[in-house]
């Protein structure tokens, strides 16, 4: 049934050119290079420390690994991570 | 430093350490409270460092009491802690206020006048004249009109050619130039002699007032009367003239120098010895008590003193000696080229002494050999006029 609907939203959004972040509750994700990443529309922290951070969103747990790592800015809807990355992957 | 930043700042802010087992808990439920926090770091396992707002602080109590982690301020930065810093040391505030009015008061006086260029003219004399204009010590500069002061030296002071006053800091520095007055123009009726600037071969004699004394072939010496004012005829009375005319003659100048054909030269041999010496006054106090190792050598010497402040000059001194090692090689020049080089340094001071525009008559240049010395002798004889007015009494 979840599936469905998700289907739906999104054959909804193609259709009327709506931003797919809206639509469907997604994170929107802007990297910097890899010194600065910006997560819109996140869902709390998992768990933080200074090579690991991973941060809930609606596509799955963001795993950011790296160095030095530093939250910036942190606020409901968003969150800004500092730090040098090594890598950034989903993990459903 | 952003604008954000800046805006934290003047709203002040507290660093926070927050100790715990669950951090992320902490922090996901700052945020759900709505509580801003930010430049979040984990100092280890169990303790977050963050930085947040004064009324954020106070909101968090709740959050710590959910998550059973400890608070503890770390660190109060911003205005508000600084204000309330200074009103408990109202004393210190007010020394840092007097202090720096007191810096600004007393940079806006004169504290010392420098003259430069100063030749002929008294150092007091100046001084006088400026003091009168009102650039004194202890005048309050902001109030100097420098264009004015510098106008009224020019006009008032005659022997002024140019006046530049210009205030560095708390010195004024007045540089001036002096004017160098031309030859006193005797008047066409006070009666003169024309003598001779310097000795000299008298070649030509135009007296176009006054009895020529001396004639073609004449040696004079500097002084001597060339058309002379004075003109006395048998069975007429004595006339005094104004004198009036050229003279031409021939003028030697000479010049002498020498070389050597062996030159010595030191090379150094890459061995270095240093050593510091300490001054104070005149005591002098050397750091290492090894002798030079070397016979021969260059010595380079570095001074390091303290900066001077003003016109104090601190008798402390560090003084550096690096002793370089050298042998000397001998090398023979050929003949010709030491000629040739002698040539051309003796010609160099020769014309320095000769002044322009005149005509080169001559030009003897000799040689002498002894043992590995080159001696020259250059002798140039050239036409110029040499009469110069003089007055009879």
């Amino acid at each position: 049934m979840q599936s469905r609907t998700a289907a739906i939203k999104e054959s909804i959004s193609e259709l009327l050119e709506l931003p797919k972040d809206i639509v469907l509750d997604l994170p929107r994700i802007t990297l910097i290079g890899n010194l600065q990443i910006y997560i819109e529309n996140h869902k709390g922290i998992v768990e933080y420390s200074k090579t690991r951070i991973r941060i809930k969103t609606k596509s799955g747990i963001l795993r950011i690994t790296g160095k030095e790592l530093m939250i910036k800015n942190i606020a409901a809807e968003e969150i800004v991570v500092c730090g040098s990355f090594e890598s950034i992957e989903f993990m459903m | 430093m952003s604008f954000g930043r800046l805006w934290n700042f003047f709203r002040g802010y507290v660093v926070i350490r927050i100790e715990g087992l669950s951090l992320e808990k902490f922090i996901n439920y700052a945020i759900a409270r709505g509580i801003y926090i930010w430049d979040i770091v984990r100092l280890d396992y169990t303790t977050l460092e963050a930085k947040t707002g004064l009324r954020s602080y106070k909101n968090l109590r709740s959050v710590i009491k959910k998550s059973g982690c400890r608070i503890r301020i770390y660190e109060k930065i911003g205005y508000p802690f600084f204000m309330h810093k200074i009103k408990t040391r109202r004393m210190m505030f007010l020394g840092a206020v007097l202090s720096l009015f007191l810096i600004f008061a007393a940079s806006s006086f004169v504290w010392d006048i420098e003259i430069l260029g100063r030749e002929t003219i008294s150092r007091r004399e100046i001084e006088t004249y400026l003091d009168k204009m009102g650039l004194r010590v202890g005048a309050y500069k902001h109030q100097l009109d420098l264009e004015n002061i510098e106008n009224g030296m020019m006009v008032h002071m005659d022997k002024l050619a140019w006046v530049g006053i210009e205030m560095k800091g708390t010195k004024a520095i007045v540089q001036i130039v002096e004017k160098v007055s031309p030859p006193p123009i005797i008047a066409l009726n006070m009666p003169c002699n024309i003598v001779a600037r310097k000795n000299g071969v008298i070649e030509k004699v135009i007296a176009k007032i006054g009895e020529g004394k001396a004639k073609k072939g004449d040696i004079v010496k500097e002084g001597d009367t060339l058309i002379s004012g004075i003109i006395a005829k048998e069975g007429q009375e004595i006339r005094y003239v104004h004198a009036l005319g050229e003279v031409y003659a021939r003028t030697y100048y000479e010049e002498t120098d020498e070389m050597d054909t062996v030159v010595t030269r030191k090379i150094r041999t890459g061995n270095v010895f240093k050593r510091k010496i300490f001054r104070l006054y005149t005591n002098e106090l050397i750091l290492s008590n090894k002798p030079i190792p070397f016979e021969n050598y260059l010595l380079d010497t570095r001074k390091k003193s303290l900066p001077s402040w003003r016109n104090i000059q601190l008798p402390v001194e560090i003084i550096f000696e690096e002793y370089y090692e050298v042998f000397n090689e001998v090398e023979v020049i050929d003949k010709e080229i030491v000629k040739q080089a002698l040539r051309e340094k003796i010609l160099v001071k020769i014309l320095n002494k000769i002044p322009e525009d005149i005509p080169i008559l001559n030009q003897i240049l000799e040689y002498e050999e002894q043992n590995s010395k080159i001696k020259a002798k250059m002798m140039i004889e050239t036409l110029e006029e040499i009469g110069v007015q003089r007055k009879l009494w």
